[in-house]
């Protein structure tokens, strides 16, 4: 099983990551599009896209798509523009995006939100990735989101996600904090939730921390990828390697900023370390 | 407009707008454009909604 980081392009994640990869423990890094289109990369960065592209071992991911919105035409057609520049500059293994919409008819929250269970969604969402699909030449991924704004949505999202990976024989990027964060704060049993997804089709598994939000007496878990990987999350990990047999790498994600805090680097490299040993 | 994507519009706005959740689940509630959705409206939740919002706030715009 390959093991591997979610490229970050500031230089708290250099110093941090730069032993892993001067070891040759960094079996295979994902890049998030928007990252580069905020900043231009870095020569060290660009180094390493080169590199694990032109070694077949870089996996290209997007935030801000928006594929179950029902008013992006204008958005998706810029957002897959760019994206084709990348697929044009860089090698990837697969391209993938959010399940979810961030927005619709000129409002953009900001960060993807699961859409109500209509049946309309998945042909949404089949249509906007296949275009992904199209235009990038290499295979399509969908993520699973950690908000979920009802428990009706933690239910949908695995059959909806089914539905377009099977018209588009993509894969699942099975996010296990994301998974996490539904279970625990629906009360769900994680790996029943797990056993809903299509674990046949995840070729890439994501690992993170996250943060506690409290509202009014109730606490909530979130997606915020500024903390070490909870002790849940990764007992969650050997039960995906166990039920994914076409599992290929599993991705460490966390804020590169974060890497500041020398507490927050070394627990990084132990999260790392933690997630290698899993892996065997 | 379809029914998604009057909901996605109006829910986008409401959060954007800073409402809170009672307020969001009663004016989705009470469109008529959205009645196939109303139960599913209603099983939004307090924390996940304000959380959306708190997101807006940080993230989001009107185009």
């Amino acid at each position: 099983m390959q093991v591997g980081l979610s490229l970050m392009l500031d230089d708290a994640f250099r110093q941090t990551a730069l032993p892993l990869f001067e070891a040759g423990d960094v079996d295979a890094i994902e890049y998030s599009f928007e990252l580069g289109w905020a900043r231009p990369w870095p020569a060290w960065a660009e180094a390493l896209l080169q590199h694990y592209g032109g070694a077949g071992r870089l996996w290209g991911h997007g935030v801000t798509y928006s594929p179950m919105s029902a008013e992006s035409s204008e958005h998706h057609a810029d957002w897959l523009a760019r994206v084709a520049g990348e697929c044009a500059a860089l090698e990837f293994q697969g391209v993938s995006e959010h399940y979810g919409f961030m927005g619709s008819g000129g409002y953009d929250v900001g960060a993807p939100l699961p859409p109500p269970p209509l049946p309309e969604v998945a042909e949404l969402g089949t249509k906007a990735l296949g275009a992904l699909a199209t235009v990038s030449g290499v295979a399509l991924g969908i993520e699973n989101l950690a908000l979920a704004l009802s428990p009706q949505d933690v239910y949908a999202q695995p059959r909806l996600i089914a539905q377009v990976l099977d018209t588009l024989d993509g894969y699942l990027v099975l996010d296990l904090h994301n998974l996490w964060c539904q279970a625990t704060n629906f009360e769900l049993d994680p790996l029943t939730l797990l056993e809903r997804y299509p674990l046949h089709r995840a070729r890439v598994v994501h690992v993170s921390g996250g943060s506690w939000s409290t509202h009014a007496t109730t606490r909530f878990r979130r997606d915020t990828h500024d903390a070490q990987v909870p002790q849940p999350v990764l007992a969650l990990l050997p039960e995906a390697l166990q039920r994914c047999p076409a599992l290929e790498v599993v991705i460490l994600e966390q804020l590169g900023p974060t890497l500041a805090d020398p507490a927050l680097a070394q627990g990084y490299r132990e999260d790392f370390a933690r997630v290698r040993e899993l892996c065997g | 407009m379809s029914v998604l994507a009057h909901y996605q519009r109006q829910l986008s706005k409401l959060l954007l707008e800073g409402r809170s959740p009672e307020f969001i689940r009663q004016v989705l509630a009470e469109d008529p454009e959205l009645a196939s959705l109303r139960s599913y409206v209603e099983s939004l939740q307090d924390a996940p909604l304000e959380v959306a919002a708190e997101l807006a706030a940080k993230w989001g715009r009107s185009l």
